[in-house]
């Protein structure tokens, strides 16, 4: 059995969710990790790198380029007792399991009156900024935030990348969790699992006075640096990160615009219909008479992904705007972003 | 020759123990005469103009302003009256806007007088133009948090300076300065801080109500009275007229309740020293409630007198006056008879707290839609529920009931006046439209 990590040490995200895949096989017998790629070649993005050489083909299980079979086979294993860890290489590749996914994971729970759950964790790689193009580099969390009977979390720190996924096999029901490719190479501290407290929670990454810039995942580094340029020119930031999607802390978020008076929201999926404005519409919801400003929203533009690298940089977030957004809320305006 | 006399702090009220003069309007060697303001006192309740009562010439004005002073300190020093002397400087330093009223409500309203255009005679600012300029400016734009903060504060956002968007932080910057002007008494210019203003009001309505409930036995009753003649003989009037010369329920209501306490003796007077004391005129005091919180009731004086033309624009002038919180002298005077009407507020029925030491008070809610029988059928009746709140030291349920009575049976007779006279005028133009038909 692993020895979970007694002090605060420094690792990388791609490090900190490699040791919680090994730790989560080795403590359960019933826990595998299947999907392309990660045995013998390690892993897409070498997050499973070494483990097949010490878990085995039986624990760590090269499958098909089949997305909707093998999200099937997982969700069968699950429904059998097993507690199967699914990798989708990229959030892009889920739409060829959706069907798994939205008509069966989320829903046996409730067609069988409670008698079948599905205990399944799907792992996926999202997110831009890697010259990938348009068909491996777009964010769908949003999307399946919106749908009722899974869970959806969203990793933004090492310590969660460490501790979201022993939590994610503990639950019940179906969790997915989207791992931002931007953020595998990014290091922070991990500490105890206690201190990673519940995933569902949202946390407040910075404390501050004037807004609230309410982000999750990938963009919450570029949203800290924001921060940190502000405070620079007198505005003091407050940085909420999400980490769940659904079910969404509404509290946290709430009581942290209650505090600022003033909202802007960063997210790397489109704007039109996104997780962006369903968070605008609990604010709204919620502190209407709380708001000194519109809300802001800083997402991806409305295109494909481009490829080149500078027409990349324009479509997504970056601190440059998030910085402008949180200008105009604090002179009580709002940037309309029309693409 | 008139020997020299002093002009005394005059009492605005009957609690009323001392003031402030926040403006003088006149100077040393000015000549005033009866009728004319001559000063703003600043009371509990309010900014009030002071009248003068004599013709007169100022020799010396003996206290500053600013400087609080009880009532009946002599505060001016009046000469004899002299002959016709041009204006007051008072007048002349005000460019086009004469009147000390719409001076400073300009200035409240952070109105650039320079840019006033005046309607009235020899170009002289009316309120109506003032109000015309306020309400054509660009709209203050406010947070949902600035609203909500500015309508719980009692703050009037449009006092504040600049033309950007109005912030939370905006309204609690004004808040605080009211509590600063508070904490320092009754100095400086900034006495007229509508903020500063809430609460002195708030307590003197707290001390007002808390002895007329501690004193009083209050008993209520109540009726529905059928609007649907006068409010059809209303519309009739008011489609004929421009919007100045519209006449509300509210004045109606008001006409008959004063004519009814002239027929009702009982009710219109005051309880003092364990007997009920009759007052010789139905002097009608309103409750006004005003948009920062709080309640103002000013007088209309010989309110039975008045036909329900002049009630409607003496409805009009203490309403205004209450609001902007500048009531006149004659607004302040003991009223013998209090009527409240939440007919803007929209609630069916009001069991009011009567005024110490009057012995009651007429209470109308929401003029609704009823469904009532009528000659046997099933009718819909736009109706009034009034109440009358009666002192049961000072009278009892009769007398109430026989003065709701006498109400209900005066309202249709307030309009008939107005009705004839534009009948006759109708009948005219008949006549008119008849003789051109007979001329073809």
């Amino acid at each position: 059995m692993a020895e979970p990590a007694a002090m605060e040490t420094e690792m990388t995200c791609r490090e900190a969710m490699r040791a919680a895949l090994r730790e989560s096989i080795i403590d359960d017998d019933r826990v595998v990790l299947m999907g392309e790629d990660v045995g013998a070649y390690g892993g897409c993005f070498a997050v499973s790198s070494g483990l097949f050489d010490e878990l085995g083909s039986e624990r760590i299980i090269d499958t098909p380029l089949s997305e909707l079979g093998f999200v099937g086979a997982g969700i069968g294993a699950a429904l059998g007792g097993m507690r199967p860890i699914v990798e989708i290489m990229t959030g892009n590749f889920s739409l060829l399991a959706l069907d798994q996914i939205v008509n069966t994971a989320a829903t046996l729970r409730h067609m069988s009156g409670g008698q079948l759950g599905v205990p399944i964790v799907i792992r996926l790689a999202t997110g831009g900024g890697r010259q990938l193009a348009a068909q491996h580099s777009h964010s769908f969390d949003g999307w399946f935030g919106h749908i009722p009977g899974i869970k959806v979390w969203s990793p933004g720190v090492a310590e969660d990348f460490r501790w979201m996924l022993s939590a994610a096999l503990a639950d019940p029901d179906p969790v997915l969790i989207f791992e931002h490719v931007g953020l595998y190479g990014r290091s922070g501290p991990v500490g105890a699992r206690s201190d990673a407290g519940d995933p569902e929670r949202a946390v407040i990454r910075r404390p501050g006075r004037d807004l609230s810039l309410i982000t999750f995942g990938g963009t919450l580094p570029m949203v800290l640096d924001a921060a940190t340029e502000l405070f620079g020119d007198g505005v003091d930031a407050e940085v909420v990160d999400l980490r769940c999607l659904r079910p969404l802390d509404t509290s946290t978020m709430v009581e942290s615009v209650r505090r600022t008076h003033r909202a802007v929201i960063i997210d790397e999926g489109w704007r039109s219909g996104g997780i962006s404005a369903e968070v605008s519409a609990r604010l709204a919801e919620h502190c209407f008479y709380d708001l000194d400003a519109p809300i802001g929203r800083v997402c991806s533009r409305e295109v494909p992904m481009p490829y080149p690298a500078h027409l990349e940089a324009a479509a997504l977030p970056s601190v440059e705007r998030i910085v402008e957004a949180a200008r105009a809320a604090m002179d009580a305006t709002v940037v309309v972003e029309t693409w | 020759m008139v020997s020299a006399t002093d002009f005394a702090m005059p009492s605005l009220g009957a609690d009323m123990d001392d003031g402030v003069i926040v403006e003088w309007l006149i100077e040393p060697g000015d000549r005033v005469s009866r009728g004319q303001v001559v000063a703003v006192v600043e009371t509990d309740k309010s900014e009030i103009e002071v009248e003068i009562f004599q013709d007169a010439r100022v020799e010396e004005l003996l206290v500053p302003a600013g400087v609080r002073v009880a009532v009946g300190t002599p505060i001016a020093r009046l000469g004899g009256v002299v002959g016709a002397e041009s204006t007051t400087a008072a007048s002349q330093r005000q460019g086009s806007i004469t009147s000390p009223v719409l001076r400073r409500l300009a200035d409240r309203l952070d109105v650039d007088q320079a840019m006033l255009v005046g309607s009235g005679a020899g170009g002289r600012v009316r309120r109506d133009d003032l109000m015309a300029a306020v309400a054509t400016r660009p709209q203050r734009r406010l947070t949902p948090r600035a609203r909500r903060l500015a309508a719980e504060g009692g703050v009037d956002p449009s006092s504040l300076p600049g033309d950007s968007v109005i912030t939370g932080a905006d309204i609690e910057d004004v808040s605080a300065r009211g509590v600063e002007v508070r904490d320092r008494g009754s100095h400086g210019p900034a006495v007229s801080d509508p903020v500063a203003e809430t609460d002195p009001m708030r307590a003197r309505i707290a001390s007002l109500m808390e002895r007329s409930w501690a004193e009083i036995p209050h008993f209520h009753i109540s009726d529905r009275i059928d609007l649907t003649e006068m409010l059809d003989r209303l519309e009739v009037h008011n489609s004929r007229v421009g919007p100045a010369g519209r006449v509300l329920p509210a004045a109606v209501l008001l006409c008959a309740v004063a004519r009814a306490a002239r027929r009702v003796p009982a009710v219109n007077g005051w309880w003092i020293d364990g007997a009920f004391e009759a007052a010789a005129a139905v002097d009608l005091a309103v409750v006004v409630a005003r948009r920062g919180g709080g309640i103002i009731a000013p007088t209309i004086g010989s309110a039975d007198e008045l036909g329900i033309v002049e009630m409607m624009e003496q409805l009009n002038g203490v309403v205004g006056r209450a609001r902007a919180q500048r009531l006149r002298t004659t607004d302040t005077a003991p009223a013998s008879l209090t009527v409240t009407n939440l007919g803007d507020l929209g609630a069916e029925t009001v069991h009011g707290v009567i005024l110490a030491p009057q012995v009651a008070l007429v209470g109308f809610g929401a003029i609704r839609e009823h469904v009532v029988a009528v000659d046997g059928l099933i009718g819909v009746r736009p109706m009034v529920s009034a109440t009358i709140t009666g002192d049961h030291r000072s009278f009892d349920g009769l007398v109430a009931a026989r003065f709701l009575g006498q109400i209900a049976a005066e309202i249709v007779p307030v309009i008939a006046g107005l009705d004839t006279a534009r009948s006759v005028s109708d009948r005219i133009d008949d006549l008119g439209g008849d003789l051109v038909e007979e001329r073809r």
